[in-house]
């Protein structure tokens, strides 16, 4: 067998167990104690522990309230479906969230947490937001020498950190209360209207803050390239200059192209 | 006592390498960038801090101001028959440079293949087609980044039929041929010795010691009469006796404490340290004695 068979044999036979293990196995010897079962599995119980540890510190909340062993059966679902592609384990498990909202569509018993997904997308942008890169300051003076008649091609930039949410769930409340050591139980109702929030990073922390549906909706067109013309339009332009203070809104476009 | 850093000059980050280093994990970057306690050198998860942003970055740049900084990987996946992943090479090479990392060190496994990757130190077989790729792959990295690697001995709980030399063997061809230098873990060597029936003193006897620039110290665990490269546990006395025995040849070569699970506090890092540190001034102090 080649270098090339064997290491993908050794690999994809981690990643997804019994589909080629016999074969795998051949290129094995027994040694003292170590069958050669037993040392396919030890890489194996590697594998899942260093998986399973990682998703834990990322989806805390999603892990108290579906209990260790439950997610851990996840985790090891989740590695066979989307496997590690980069070489940062810390920016493992981005497509968690939609794996949940999968599961909890078609499985009976997670049919009572219809909020899950969303829960785990919160968790999943407050750990993005903690490795995001660092922004710009706002070049006022730069935007100041934009000749007024190229406003209209004026859009912004956000923070690399920032991302926007709304919901009808209490996220916040659920996700405090099973980050931290409560040891009541909670019950949470839901809101009566949309929940609008976003979360960014302040002074090096992931940080939530609520929105009103006026600022969540300007922020929402500012991420989308909207011109400046168009949140004129809007009436949304008063909010930019809190955002820029606020080191959510970091920069400007002309043209969508050059950035400053 | 543990060697003095050179805390007083301008630049303590740019010191040379020497003495017995600690691994420094997130749980006790705050307390080392507060405290500045008396560690010769650090020793970074390169993996762990190849973000550009946020806390880890600005965190990177001042543990590298203060104390002389290596980066050890594993995301190189060296002996992968994948092309070489060139931005995270190129990503490690900016930050070394950057941060005046004084050396970058790998493992001879695999990590990845077809751009899916384990986080496990994956061994290969130690042929005659590992070894060319391997030296292949090492010299184009070592090119890229203008200096020479450092590359370690895996703890490994597989065996290969296709194996056609030992791993000592197979580790000093590809420094020589490849022309890389060498990490000696010295707990691999023991785990490996435990649980393949490596012969140590086969392996003493054939280690290239002129390559060797560092060395490992790191504690096992023992679930069903396996022993496991977990970095969990203090150093073990089998373990100190082989230590030992490598520091009479290179007594010199800097060595590292790591410890990633369970991970106690800095003061139990630093305590096995001094433990190193003693060993090491011990043999040192019979080699002058001998010598005059």
């Amino acid at each position: 067998m080649s270098l090339a068979n064997v290491e993908n044999g050794f690999l994809y036979n981690l990643i997804q167990p019994k589909k080629d293990v016999v074969n795998f196995m051949s290129e094995l010897v027994e040694v003292g104690t170590l069958s050669v079962e037993k040392q396919f599995s030890i890489y194996q119980s590697n594998i899942n522990g260093a998986h399973q540890k990682v998703l834990g510190q990322v989806y805390p909340a999603c892990l108290t309230i579906l209990g260790g062993e439950y997610f851990n059966q996840l985790c090891f679902q989740y590695r066979c479906e989307y496997p590690s592609t980069q070489p940062d384990l810390n920016m493992y498990g981005e497509y968690f969230p939609s794996f949940l909202e999968k599961l909890v569509a078609t499985k009976k018993e997670l049919s009572d947490f219809i909020y899950l997904s969303e829960l785990a997308e919160l968790e999943w942008y407050w750990h993005k937001s903690y490795f995001a890169n660092n922004d710009p300051l706002f070049d006022f003076g730069k935007l100041a020498n934009i000749d007024i008649k190229n406003h209209e091609k004026l859009s912004f930039t956000l923070s690399f950190s920032i991302s926007l949410h709304a919901t009808k769930y209490p996220l916040i409340e659920l996700w405090n209360a099973n980050t931290n050591e409560f040891t009541e139980s909670k019950e949470f109702s839901m809101h009566d209207t949309e929940c609008y929030f976003c979360i960014f990073r302040e002074n090096y922390k992931p940080v939530i803050e609520i929105l009103s549906k006026k600022q969540h909706a300007c922020l929402s067109l500012i991420s989308s390239k909207a011109s400046l013309v168009e949140l004129s339009e809007s009436d949304l332009q008063n909010e930019l200059m809190s955002f820029i203070e606020k080191g959510w809104v970091t920069g400007f476009l002309l043209d969508n192209q050059t950035g400053c | 006592m543990l060697q003095q850093t050179q805390l007083a000059g301008t630049q303590p980050g740019s010191a040379p390498i020497s003495g017995v280093g600690l691994g420094l994990r997130s749980p006790h970057i705050n307390e080392v960038l507060t405290d500045l306690p008396n560690v010769p050198w650090f020793e970074l998860l390169a993996d762990n801090h190849m973000v550009e942003g946020g806390l880890i970055a600005a965190q990177l740049g001042k543990i590298a101001e203060h104390y002389p900084t290596t980066f050890h990987s594993v995301g190189l996946s060296l002996a992968s028959v994948d092309p070489l992943d060139m931005k995270y090479l190129g990503k490690l090479k900016k930050l070394m440079h950057h941060h005046g990392v004084k050396w970058l060190s790998e493992h001879c496994c695999f990590t990845s293949i077809g751009g899916f990757h384990s986080h496990d130190l994956l061994p290969i077989p130690y042929s005659e087609e590992s070894l060319r790729y391997m030296v292949q792959r090492i010299s184009q990295v070592q090119d890229f980044l203008g200096e020479q690697i450092l590359l370690e001995n895996v703890s490994s709980y597989m065996k290969f039929a296709q194996s056609t030399v030992s791993e000592v063997e197979f580790i000093t061809a590809v420094a020589e041929q490849s022309d890389c230098l060498l990490l000696i873990d010295v707990n691999n060597i023991y785990v490996n010795h435990i649980n393949l029936g490596t012969d140590i003193d086969d392996y003493l006897s054939k280690l290239p010691y002129e390559r060797i620039k560092e060395v490992h110290l790191a504690g096992f665990d023992e679930q069903e009469g396996v022993i496991l490269d977990a970095h969990n546990n203090p150093v073990a006395r089998p373990v100190w006796k082989l230590y030992e025995q490598l520091m009479q040849i290179i007594p010199d070569v800097p060595t590292l404490i790591e410890w990633d699970n369970d991970i106690p506090s800095l003061q139990t890092l630093m305590a096995e340290a001094e433990k190193a540190e003693l060993i090491k001034s011990s043999v040192m102090r019979e080699v002058s004695h001998v010598a005059s």
